[in-house]
């Protein structure tokens, strides 16, 4: 025993050297707010890690003439003025191996979670350059959210930046999650960034992802609302760095950034700390740069270079519904689309509560299934004119059959599309149901029964005509002869199930 | 780099006068000034400090263990 931990002590310091050290030292002048003013370091680089006093950590980000602005990324119980800082010569970086699936991490990488230290493989830079244009393709693989109104309506493929954006409390880290739920057996790994949120959501969160058991697939870096605005504006940074550890092994990852209206929030805090002039709401000048070169981490690589891709899902909060803020229309013209969530909607019972008019994927539709595809279109117009309808229908009492009948079509039609965030749906069941309610088939049923119905459709197809569903799956479209089967299966069922009429 | 920069070379024990020695000429033709200022600092262990302006080189026991704790 003993002999063994000395050679294993051996091994790890054999070939070792210890040389001398140069770095650029210098003087705390005055730090406090968790901000550090340092005076020397003359060779310091912009974002390198700092060490002041004796094991407090901190980032150069303000290089001036005369003084550095460090910021904090511990706390400052330990320093003194006139402590010497020095420079490590280290950009920062997050230490990352296959162990990080099924963590919670600190931006970091310090394990926030009770379970024991993880084995380091590499480092990986915090900042980097996005992937160049000569190293992408395009889209052409979807990324299912398992949630029926965006996978038909406004489809998200694999390396695409797609955003949630809408008031506090309309569902939008549900969104984010209910994706994750679903890429269970997807071969995706999911990297969640919570920026801001409070501890107990946080613990919450993982808790319900360890139930549904995708924390086999999922990591999650927090930095929550008590610490520091410095371990915030990381966040992101460290969430797409663990993510590219991954792509470089040619995995798809999906990345969910909840929510980077919090992290300009942090920033903007550290700059005017920091002194640096602000702008429109008081947000530093570079704010845009912030998150386009986040969001710029995103891609779909070539096969040359591996194949995988980095889906970033950002989410933006609005204040009462205000998409021309600085921060929304900033994050807007950076993604390739938005799902617009409304509090209204949210209010009258639509969940998810998406305003599909004000939705767009603009990438997503190239790696949408055909089946879908073909279904989709369909229930779009359906969808549309009801809602025009339904307005106009407010004030008459006496319309006529064509008029309801398309209004009666429309109701169920939002109704299919109404679904808990926790039970996402494969795919292939949700082009059956969406072929169903556009092709008449719930016409005669009762609206509050809509929801039984397709639960009893689906588990009778699931049982009885599985074959419909694989091939829907299969062939990724839907053939004449699966449209044959799906029309006779469902008047089957219609026969036998008359109770919801 | 320029004479004006102040040099400061910390030990654990005072150094010899031959250890002086040995280092005024090695400044001279490094830093270009062969004036240094001695400072003994026991929390080193072993080996020599010397900072050159804000740049420091390090050849103490203790940076070579602090590299040691971050392997
Ligand atoms: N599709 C859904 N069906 C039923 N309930 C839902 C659905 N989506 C969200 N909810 C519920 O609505 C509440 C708010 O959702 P969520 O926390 O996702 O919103 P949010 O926009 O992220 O809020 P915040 O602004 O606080 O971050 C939660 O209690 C959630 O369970
Ligand atoms: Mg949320």
């Amino acid at each position: 025993m003993k002999q063994s931990l000395l050679s294993v002590l051996e091994q790890q310091l054999d070939g070792l050297s210890l040389d001398a050290t140069k770095r650029s030292v210098g003087k705390i002048v005055s730090f406090g707010d968790g901000i550090a003013t340092v005076d020397g370091l003359d060779q310091v680089m912009s974002g390198e890690l700092i060490v002041l006093g004796k094991n407090t950590y901190g980032l150069a980000l303000n290089l001036k003439a005369d003084h550095v602005g460090v910021v904090l990324l511990s706390e400052d119980r330990d320093l003194r003025v006139g402590d010497t800082v020095s420079t490590t010569g280290r950009l920062l970086s997050i230490g990352v191996s296959d162990q990080i699936i099924g963590r919670v991490v600190d931006p970091l990488g310090a394990p926030l979670d009770a379970k024991p230290p993880i084995k380091i493989k590499s480092y990986e830079a915090l900042e980097k350059i996005a992937p160049g244009v000569i190293t992408r393709k395009s889209v052409t693989v979807p990324l299912q959210t398992g949630i029926k109104a965006i996978d038909a309506m406004i489809p998200i493929g694999r390396g695409q930046r797609e955003l949630i954006i809408g008031d506090r409390g309309t569902g939008k880290s549900a969104i984010g999650l209910g994706t994750i739920l679903n890429q269970k057996g997807q071969n995706v790994i999911c990297v969640y960034v919570a920026i801001g949120q409070k501890r107990s959501f946080v613990a919450q969160t993982t808790a319900v992802l360890e139930k549904a058991g995708a924390m086999d697939y999922t990591v999650i870096v927090s930095a929550s609302a008590s610490d520091s605005a410095a371990m915030q504006f990381l966040a992101p940074y460290a969430g797409v760095s663990v993510a590219e550890f991954f792509l470089k092994q040619g995995k798809d990852v999906l990345v969910i950034y909840d929510d980077l209206s919090k992290h300009a929030v942090a920033y903007r805090e550290i700059s005017l700390l920091l002194r640096r002039p602000s702008g429109r709401e008081a947000y530093p000048g570079d704010v845009f740069y912030l998150h386009s070169r986040l969001l710029e981490r995103a891609c779909r690589l070539n096969d040359d270079n591996g194949g995988g891709s980095i889906t970033a899902l950002p989410i933006i909060e609005t204040q009462a519904s205000d998409v021309s803020a600085y921060i929304p229309t900033n994050v807007i013209s950076i993604t390739d689309g938005q799902i617009y969530l409304e509090a209204d909607l949210f209010n009258a019972g639509v969940k998810p509560a998406i305003n599909v008019g004000l939705s767009v994927s603009r990438v997503g539709s190239a790696a949408q299934l055909k089946s879908m595809k073909q279904v989709a279109g369909k229930m779009r117009l359906d969808l549309a004119q009801y809602r025009e309808l339904a307005a106009f229908a407010q004030f008459s009492s006496d319309l006529d059959t064509k008029t309801k009948a398309q209004l009666d079509r429309g109701a169920r039609v939002a109704t299919i599309l109404n679904q808990q965030w926790d039970e996402p749906m494969p795919v292939e069941e949700q082009v059956a149901v969406i072929y169903a309610a556009s092709n008449g088939y719930l016409d005669g049923i009762k609206l509050e029964q809509v929801k039984k119905w397709e639960e009893a459709a689906l588990d009778y197809l699931k049982s009885s005509h599985s074959s419909i569903l694989s091939s829907i799956k299969k062939e990724a479209k839907i053939t004449e002869e699966t449209d044959k089967q799906l029309k006779s299966a469902f008047a089957t069922f219609a026969t036998t199930h008359t109770e919801w009429r | 780099m320029s004479s004006s920069k102040s040099v400061v070379v910390e030990s654990v024990i005072p150094l010899s006068a031959e250890q002086k020695r040995v280092l005024s000429s090695l400044l001279k033709a490094r830093v270009g000034s062969e004036k240094f200022t001695e400072k003994v600092n026991p929390t080193l262990l072993g080996g020599l400090r010397v900072s050159i302006g804000t740049t420091q080189y390090d050849m103490s026991l203790t940076g070579k263990l602090s590299q040691l704790r971050n392997i």
